[in-house]
């Protein structure tokens, strides 16, 4: 039988790492925040690596799904499929109001037009104190048992059980990724990446692919945002806010945007060594500053781009890479006045 | 009414001080294309200078001088080492690394400074108030529209009356022309960086016995500078100037009417000029 | 007279500001042939490609395709009533393989099947054949699974009008398909785009007037904005306004 190229390759990388990380990982809430934030990352990778869009909107996606999903539970005393299927829904059209407008500009006005609906997300959700709780957050989410046409699978009490259930849903999701990025849809988003207006000259209205792009990232964040709201039995007003959609953008760059496991390298990345670092010195923070400075000069590949690169040299060849990093696109570059004027 | 009076007046001062800040932001952006978000990080660094100067020395007008000349240099010595390397690469390249180098910034005000903000005091010779008629208002205030003012007015006649500002105008135009006049574009770059930076220090330094140094004021006022050049229009001075008091007084006004709001007309705001107008209101198209 | 007109442009316009680009253009170019369009620098050529791909908004008149208006239609919809073009400046997927180029461009074709984001490309068989063809047919089958922007210069122009043929247009625009081609290069260039005109209609701007000269059934030639003379390539090159248009311009 031919096994589907979508389960092939990261898929199994995924897969072994889903099952070790527990046991590598100094506690168990640690890799369970780990795989949150992978599903996270993934979701912006889905637009920087895949689509060329910088998006600072991640958090609103994120917060977004965490009131979603804790609104959801609390008032309407809904299950936990129900919350997180709502929070999917919710962080798809927001993505689909937030995406639709802010791709109307190019370049770094997209990223300014992004920057401002993260702030006025913030500012709504700090205003909005008798749904969000404000500044408090909403306190005492609970995190329902896993029932399944009301068989109850597990109680997800204990850390251990939540973990295999968000590790089941960040496996599913990689898969959909996979699969979304080798079809017709995926190929088209490096296209457009690669050359927009070639894109629309051979017949895309790139608009429309944006938009899904955006939607289909905004689901996956927000359903992050959800499980990391059950995780803590809180949603506090941090998840809406544009650190953490800047925190989101730096693991998916860290990891690597030329692959889907990139992103799961750099959230286990940052959230690990944040973890480690802060316990022994507070303002590892510098440290990640100076990361930050070293991905940009010397390895724009991020991590998956290193690990790619010493493949290569053990194999003795480079050029299998398929997707290429965001760094070798020459078309997202603005080197020119002109291309700068255009993008207006 | 002189509610009123006293908020336009604090507005006209916020203002001054978010085009300080903005105006080198947008100079850069219309020279070198090239967006900065480590910008408020000069701006929290002019605060922090000042409050090290006038705590070792006791003289604010000391630090009025020297801290913004620091910052510049240090905007230099970034620039012409690191940021230089990064001009040809994608915006999110440039966007991480000025991030970056933001985040190394703040975390070394806070492994210097502490966490826990400072407070500055106002010079002497600034202190008390001005009355007029039932009106009072505190000299401070009145001296950072003044002396802001007087910066502008420098700033425009450096930038439309010297060699210097004809380079810079004439590169936000097109750049290859100017490298063609046999000028070292890399060095131009170099200084217009310098300056903004400088700027952002000296708005650090008049905005520090007003709102005290923190950590986390860089940030902050970032986003709040780019709403600013959103609004006039990048590369444009005259637009951060109208778009400084603009924000500055929108913000002093709804604070008093209705505060939460305020940040989310703002940044709406600057949603709704980007769609509408992307160039702002002194942009060109 | 049964003309067959394609494409027509009616009293086309446009200006930037107060420079005036075009000048009333009327424009019509007859199914089947291969029709160039030349002029000296500045004639408002570019302009007028622009403004038939849909790249700029005319400021006056129409332009006609097949009896449609499509003056204001985007130019990603133009690929679907039979229309493709070719750019100037080298403009193709820089990172992909040759062969992914022209699927994608195929593939354009049907948007609706191309949001499919749940199937797999090997499922929608259709852009890889045509890929398949194409790579055949424009000589780069051995160059199939290099990053187009490896190509040689030459390859690059050659894929840039492959790029074009994709969506099985029923009329091709190619903006000065040679630009920037070596001098060895060239006499593929010209074969293929001659080849193109048995079963297409071509509208092409071209600098180099060799190849003008021995592939057009009809020249328009441009001069500050207006049409100057239209006609058969003999009757063009003996034209004295011609000449004089080009005066201080090497032909």
């Amino acid at each position: 039988m031919k096994i589907p190229r979508f389960l092939k390759g990261t898929t199994i990388a995924s897969l072994v790492a889903v099952l070790i990380l527990p046991f590598v990982l100094p506690s168990t809430s640690l890799a369970i925040e780990v795989l949150i934030f992978s599903i996270a990352a993934l979701g912006c990778n889905l637009l920087l690596g895949y689509t060329g869009l910088l998006s600072f909107g991640q958090g609103i996606f994120f917060g977004m799904g965490s009131y979603a999903t804790s609104l959801c539970l609390q008032r309407l005393d809904a299950g936990l499929v129900t919350s997180l299927l709502l929070a999917f829904v919710v962080g798809g059209l927001v993505a689909a109001v937030v995406g639709g407008l802010s791709i109307r500009r190019r370049g770094i006005y997209f990223v300014m037009l992004t920057l401002a609906f993260a702030q006025m997300f913030y500012f709504m959700a700090y205003t909005a104190s008798g749904l969000t709780g404000g500044d408090n957050g909403l306190l005492d989410v609970p995190r329902p048992p896993l029932r399944v046409f009301g068989f109850e699978i597990s109680t997800l009490g204990a850390s251990l059980s939540y973990y295999v259930f968000v590790a089941v849903l960040f496996l599913a999701i990689f898969v959909a990724l996979r699969r979304i990025i080798h079809s017709p849809f995926g190929s088209t988003l490096l296209a457009i990446r690669d050359n927009e207006e070639r894109a629309t000259a051979i017949g895309y209205n790139t608009r429309y692919f944006k938009i899904v792009a955006f939607m289909i990232s905004g689901s996956i964040t927000a359903v992050a945002g959800g499980l990391y709201a059950m995780f803590l039995n809180f949603a506090p007003l941090s998840n809406i806010e544009h650190l953490m959609g800047e925190q989101i953008l730096f693991m998916t760059i860290i990891g690597g945007t030329g692959s889907l496991f990139g992103s799961f390298l750099g959230a286990g990345f940052l959230i690990v060594v944040g973890d480690v670092l802060s316990a022994i010195w507070p303002r590892w923070l510098m440290l990640l500053g100076f990361l930050l400075i070293a991905i940009v000069l010397f390895m724009r590949g991020g991590l998956w781009g290193c690990i790619e690169s010493l493949m290569g040299r053990f194999r003795g060849h480079q050029n299998t890479k398929k997707d290429p990093p965001l760094s070798e696109s020459p078309t997202g570059s603005l080197s020119t006045k002109e291309e700068a004027k255009n993008e207006r | 009414m002189t509610l009123y009076l006293f908020q336009v007046l604090n507005g006209l001062g916020l203002g001054m001080i978010y085009f300080l800040i903005a105006v080198g932001l947008s100079i850069i952006f219309g020279l070198l294309n090239f967006v900065n978000f480590a910008h408020g990080a000069f701006f929290l660094l002019g605060s922090y200078f000042c409050y090290q100067v006038v705590a070792l020395t006791g003289n604010f007008w000391l630090s009025l001088l020297i801290a913004p000349v620091i910052v510049g240099a240090i905007a230099w010595f970034a620039e012409s080492n690191l940021l230089n390397r990064v001009y040809n690469l994608p915006h999110a390249f440039q966007i991480l690394i000025t991030l970056g180098m933001a985040l190394v910034i703040q975390e070394s005000a806070i492994m210097v400074w502490g966490t826990v903000g400072k407070n500055i005091a106002v010079p002497d010779l600034l202190q008390g108030i001005v009355q007029m008629g039932d009106f009072a208002y505190p000299i401070y205030r009145l001296f950072v529209i003044s002396f802001s003012a007087v910066i502008a007015l420098l700033l425009w006649l450096l930038l439309e009356r010297t060699r210097f500002g004809a380079l810079v105008r004439a590169g936000s135009e097109n750049t290859e022309m100017v490298s063609l006049l046999g000028v070292n574009i890399f060095k131009l770059f170099s200084i217009t960086f310098g300056l903004g930076a400088t700027l952002a220090g000296l708005a650090g330094v008049l905005a520090a016995p007003l709102r005290g140094a923190d950590p986390f004021m860089g940030a902050e006022i970032l986003g709040i500078a780019f709403v600013v050049v959103v609004i006039g229009g990048m590369g444009s001075f005259t637009g951060a100037l109208v778009g400084g008091l603009l924000v500055g007084l929108v913000q002093s006004i709804m604070s008093s009417l209705w505060p939460p709001g305020v940040h989310l007309m703002i940044y709406g705001s600057m949603a709704l000029v980007i769609l509408i107008r992307p160039y702002g209101l002194f942009g060109r198209a | 007279m049964s003309d067959n007109f394609i494409l027509e442009t009616s009293d086309l316009g446009m200006a930037y500001g107060r420079f005036v680009a075009l000048f009333g253009v009327d424009l019509k170019v007859q199914e089947g042939t291969i029709h160039a369009v030349i002029g000296p620098n500045g004639a408002g050529k570019t302009t007028l490609f622009h403004c038939l791909t849909g790249n700029r908004l005319p400021t006056s008149g129409r332009v006609m395709f097949r009896d449609a208006d499509i003056t204001r239609m985007p130019s990603h919809r133009r690929i679907g009533i039979g229309m493709s073009r070719s750019f100037q400046i080298t403009s193709l997927f820089q990172n992909l393989s040759v062969r992914e180029n022209l699927r994608l461009a195929a593939q354009g074709r049907h948007m609706v099947k191309a949001m499919n984001f749940w199937g797999s490309v090997e499922g929608y068989p259709e852009p890889l054949e045509i890929s398949e063809e194409l790579l055949d047919r424009l000589g780069l089958m051995d160059r199939a699974d290099v990053i187009a922007g490896e190509l040689s210069h030459g390859q690059q122009r050659i894929l840039e009008v492959g790029m074009a043929m994709a969506a099985k247009p029923k009329m091709l625009l190619l903006d000065e398909p040679t630009s920037g081609m070596g001098i060895d290069d060239i006499p593929a260039m010209t074969r293929l785009i001659k080849e193109l005109g048995h079963d297409h209609t071509v509208l092409l701007i071209e600098h180099n007037m060799d190849i003008v000269m021995s592939i057009s059934s009809i020249i328009s030639v441009m001069h500050q904005g207006r049409i100057l003379v239209e006609g058969a390539p003999e009757m063009v090159q003996k034209d004295e306004r011609v000449r004089t248009a080009y005066l201080g311009e090497a032909i």
